[in-house]
């Protein structure tokens, strides 16, 4: 067709059904990261623990490998909700770090293409484009987190047999529940930290900061003013407390001043904090058009 | 011999002072940039805060009442060493040294400065220097303060301390430290942005290396900045909790090889820094 025929029309193709339009969203922003060949070599790399773990459970459960290698398992080295908590949060971490790789840029290069305006003249909303830039986070972190969690659980459930399942049942909601709470924080925190600075660069080095530095400042903010209060600048910290009240972990089990620890409210109190802050600096920050002055 | 010969005429007939006046140049502009910027103030935060909590614990324990000497002592080497150390100088040079090319970047203005006839290495050490002056200004001021309030609240026993003890020995070793870790973390950020677009992901992994090499052999030891820094400090600090378990004790260092060891480290940092900038090409594709 000739470029002078092209007048403007409405489109009258198929459209995408309202409920799946920020599925649009992910499935671009998953395309542009796994184009990275670094970024697919760490998401490989994330899932190397679970392999050891399978093979951990496969040894325990098996006298012949055992008498092959020459090891014997004893009871201290038993698979029960504290093998869980921290295979989960190591496998957390590893799921920090993909986030880290994967958020900034997954918005800010929206912002700083003036891009975001495109989205947004098309039938989305504020809403849908968050919810495909979190779903993908979720996604990442869940393909490292929870579901490996669950996949383990039966892996143990089997071999252990002998009810061990129905006795560790609370496991499965644990194992949800932790993955998805740090899902919710993580992808909130680093999604207005990266909206908010509009950077790259700097929204990584943030995300960071808070991670990293901010339990160094708790950590000299106890030791200078003798208090335990400084810990709710601490973010990793109250995860872990929460993590660990979700796993029926025994809070004595390697904390050396366990007498010193937050209460359970305020590691809740701190974590909602920090949603609901970011959740307000993203309604702030994600707009399409914003005035310049000066 | 050759190459000997043509390096001596080199450094001979290079117009020294023209340069000199080309550095200084540079470097205005770049502290001009790094003081007065608006997104410079959570460098001053982070350099400030222990300042702060200091000064709460000055007037919260006037003349020492709440607490004495040797424990704030311990304390003062333990916020130094764990977050000045580790965190605030790590974290305040990685944001402001970033900044120096990645930044011009960003703003889509380092071609004036490629355009303009100075040399690229010249560019680079003006930048450096200048990141180095705002790091050691900003750091090395925040030090200051935390060490006088630290003892200034104890009276006449935090005086006598510091002028007829070892306090000003120590204040002297944390500010030669600072300088030192300005020095060394600066260079090797400065070349992390000039290799890597987003040098914050190799800068977290050099954090984790810093954080946890002294569990590794103590051959290895001997390539983190940290490693060197902890010897030149005042007051050593016993670790604690998992990271002592995994220990290695490494042989310490004389300072008269620590010191001149970093300084030759960042020195050839920042050669490979300038090697690199001749090559480089600027792309200002959205970061």
């Amino acid at each position: 067709m000739a470029v002078y025929k092209r007048t403007y029309k409405t489109y009258d193709g198929p459209l995408t059904p309202a409920w799946s339009r920020f599925g649009v969203v992910a499935r671009y922003s998953f395309s542009t990261l796994f184009k990275s060949r670094i970024f697919t070599i760490f998401t490989m790399l994330c899932f190397v623990p679970v392999f050891f773990a399978i093979a951990w459970m496969y040894v325990i459960h098996s006298p012949l490998v055992q008498q092959m290698l020459g090891v014997r398992m004893g009871s201290a080295l038993q698979i029960n909700n504290q093998w869980f908590s921290q295979l989960l949060w190591a496998q957390a971490w590893m799921g920090f770090m993909l986030a880290t790789a994967a958020t900034p840029g997954m918005v800010s290069r929206d912002f700083a293409n003036h891009a975001l305006q495109l989205y947004l003249c098309r039938p989305l909303s504020r809403l849908e484009y968050l919810v495909g830039k979190i779903s993908v986070i979720a996604v990442l972190l869940s393909a490292v987190t929870w579901i490996p969690g669950l996949l383990l659980f039966a892996l143990q459930a089997q071999l252990e047999s002998h009810g061990w399942a129905w006795d560790h049942l609370y496991l499965i909601g644990s194992i949800v529940l932790s993955g998805w709470l740090w899902i919710a924080v993580i992808s909130l925190l680093m999604l207005a930290l990266s909206v908010w600075v509009k950077w790259r660069i700097a929204a990584t080095g943030l995300i960071l900061g808070v991670f990293f530095l901010m339990p160094g400042f708790a950590e000299a903010f106890n030791a200078i003013l003798r208090t335990k209060w400084g810990r709710v600048f601490n973010l990793p910290y109250v995860l872990n407390l929460i993590w660990e009240q979700i796993y029926r972990v025994d809070p004595r089990f390697g904390h050396i001043n366990y007498i010193n620890r937050l209460p359970m409210w305020s590691a809740w109190a701190t974590v909602l904090t920090v949603c609901l802050i970011s959740a307000w600096l993203l309604n702030q920050k994600l707009k399409a058009r914003e005035v310049e002055r000066g | 011999m050759k190459q000997l010969e043509s390096l001596r005429t080199f450094l001979r007939e290079a117009p020294w002072h023209f340069w000199t006046t080309q550095l200084i140049a540079v470097m205005q502009i770049e502290l001009k940039k790094n003081f007065l910027r608006r997104r410079s103030i959570w460098i001053y935060l982070v350099a400030l805060a222990p300042v702060l909590l200091i000064g709460a614990h000055a007037i919260d324990s006037p003349m020492g009442r709440r607490c004495n000497i040797e424990e704030d002592t311990r304390i003062l080497a333990g916020i130094f060493q764990l977050f000045y150390l580790r965190l605030g100088i790590f974290f305040g040079c990685m944001g402001l040294f970033t900044w120096l090319f990645r930044g011009e970047i960003v703003e889509k203005s380092l071609h004036y400065y490629f355009l303009a006839p100075v040399r690229r290495e010249l560019l680079v050490v003006g930048k450096y220097l200048a990141g180095m002056m705002t790091a050691v200004f900003f750091f090395g001021l925040s030090i200051f303060l935390s060490f006088a309030l630290m003892y200034g609240h104890f009276g006449p026993a935090g005086k006598a301390y510091v002028f007829s003890g070892p306090g000003l020995g120590q204040l002297m070793s944390y500010m030669g430290v600072t300088v030192l870790a300005c020095v060394g973390y600066g260079s090797l950020f400065v070349a992390l942005s000039l290799v890597i677009k987003n040098p914050i992901l190799p800068g977290a992994a050099v954090l984790v290396w810093e954080t946890f090499h002294p569990v590794f052999p103590s051959m290895l030891q001997k390539l983190s900045i940290m490693f060197y820094l902890r010897q030149l400090c005042p007051v050593p600090l016993q670790p604690e909790g998992l990271l002592a378990l995994f220990t290695v004790i490494a042989e310490p260092v004389s300072p008269w090889l620590a010191v001149p060891g970093l300084l030759v480290l960042s020195t050839a940092i920042l050669v490979f820094a300038c090697m690199r900038i001749r090559k480089m090409e600027i792309s200002y594709l959205a970061d």
